[in-house]
């Protein structure tokens, strides 16, 4: 590349490993990085390419709105850093940078490693915030930013942690597993943000004393036009008992496959003579009937 | 003899979903004492689940009196 065009002068020296090393939300970090290359469009940077818009910021209404304004200047921001209990920090960092870049990148380096998270999220929501307000006319309180970032980073920490933990657990299970944390920590993230974010039990749990448990899932292929079966029986020892696999056709919606699944599970337990099996499915419409 | 649930095409999906689960509450108080069914996260269901996508390959269904290839390690490692 560099041989092709001469582009040194887009190079903007900085720590840059400082925002892709944080372990927070990709928005989070994209944001970070166009705050610091200066293309973030803000009314400064938009009048300076020719947008006919005014300059002033749109959460005062009183300064020039370039980023040391929107995130580190406005009366907005301030309120953010000090319920943040940052403030004294950014202050006194802002004093010794002449750039907001300068600003982010000595913080994300001098920030104890939760915090620079936390500031990093804070960043993204003061960013939003001020999108709310130009886009949908939304005002938020200085509050309300700084308790919904704190459940963003929480919550993305939960669920990547959980990832991490069970990926471990089936290191070398199969590959299809990341596809099933994928989904589940989608999952999760739906559950936690309704609900405090509880650690939730993702392992899987023999069955009580003297008991088998049956497990029991669908899977559907669109392109075979069928719905496959698993069913895994194992003793409350962990060890394995049986196992099962069918397929119908046609393919039929998630619901009535999962619904299906444990029809054959209670047909198959019942063939076996089987009395003492307690079944297991991760469709809650299906356990909640 | 219960009906061949599997059958059922098309149709309101919703009274077809509770057709199967109607017909498995009846079959399951019927036939076991007091079997529970329970919900787990998925990955807690990972065994069943990677079992699930395997019976697609297969041509036809099949029962295992030993642990499948397809969940050996799987199995192995919820031991512990």
């Amino acid at each position: 590349m560099k041989n092709i065009a001469d582009n040194s002068h887009l190079y903007r020296t900085g720590n840059w490993g400082s925002i892709w090393k944080l372990k927070v939300l990709p928005k989070v970090k994209n944001l970070l990085w166009r705050i610091c290359q200066g293309c973030l469009p803000t009314r400064a940077r938009l009048l300076d390419k020719g947008v006919n818009c005014t300059s002033l910021c749109a959460m005062c209404d009183e300064s020039y709105e370039d980023t040391s304004h929107v995130f580190f200047d406005c009366l907005r921001a301030r309120i953010v850093w000090q319920q943040s209990l940052l403030l004294s920090k950014v202050i006194s960092v802002m004093q010794k940078s002449s750039t907001t870049a300068e600003i982010i990148f000595t913080l994300l380096q001098e920030l104890p490693q939760g915090q620079a998270e936390q500031f990093a999220t804070l960043l993204w929501s003061v960013w939003k915030s001020r999108n709310l307000r130009v886009w949908e006319n939304v005002t938020d309180t200085g509050q309300v930013i700084v308790e919904p970032a704190k459940q963003l980073l929480q919550n993305w920490n939960l669920v990547n942690c959980k990832k991490q933990i069970s990926g471990a657990a089936g290191a070398a299970a199969a590959p299809h597993t990341t596809a099933i944390m994928t989904d589940s920590a989608a999952a999760v993230m739906t559950d936690s943000a309704a609900t405090v974010a509880l650690p939730v039990q993702c392992k899987w749990l023999k069955p009580h004393q003297e008991r088998l448990k049956c497990n029991v899932d669908a899977s559907f292929s669109e392109a075979l036009n069928c719905v496959g079966f698993g069913l895994c029986i194992r003793d409350e020892y962990r060890n394995f008992i049986k196992a099962k696999t069918l397929w119908l056709i046609p393919i039929c919606s998630s619901d009535v496959g999962e619904a299906l699944g444990l029809y054959h599970a209670i047909q198959w337990v019942r063939e076996l003579q089987l009395s003492n099996v307690d079944f297991e499915l991760d469709a809650k419409k299906v356990v909640e009937y | 003899m219960p009906r061949k649930l599997w059958n059922i095409k098309g149709g309101n999906d919703i009274s077809e979903f509770g057709a199967i689960m109607d017909e498995c509450r009846k079959n399951c108080n019927y036939w076991f004492e007091n079997s529970k069914v329970e919900f787990s996260r998925r990955q807690a269901n990972v065994a069943a689940h990677t079992l699930a996508r395997e019976a697609i390959s297969l041509a036809s269904p099949h029962v295992f009196d030993d642990v499948p290839f397809c969940i050996s390690t799987l199995i192995f490692n919820e031991k512990v």
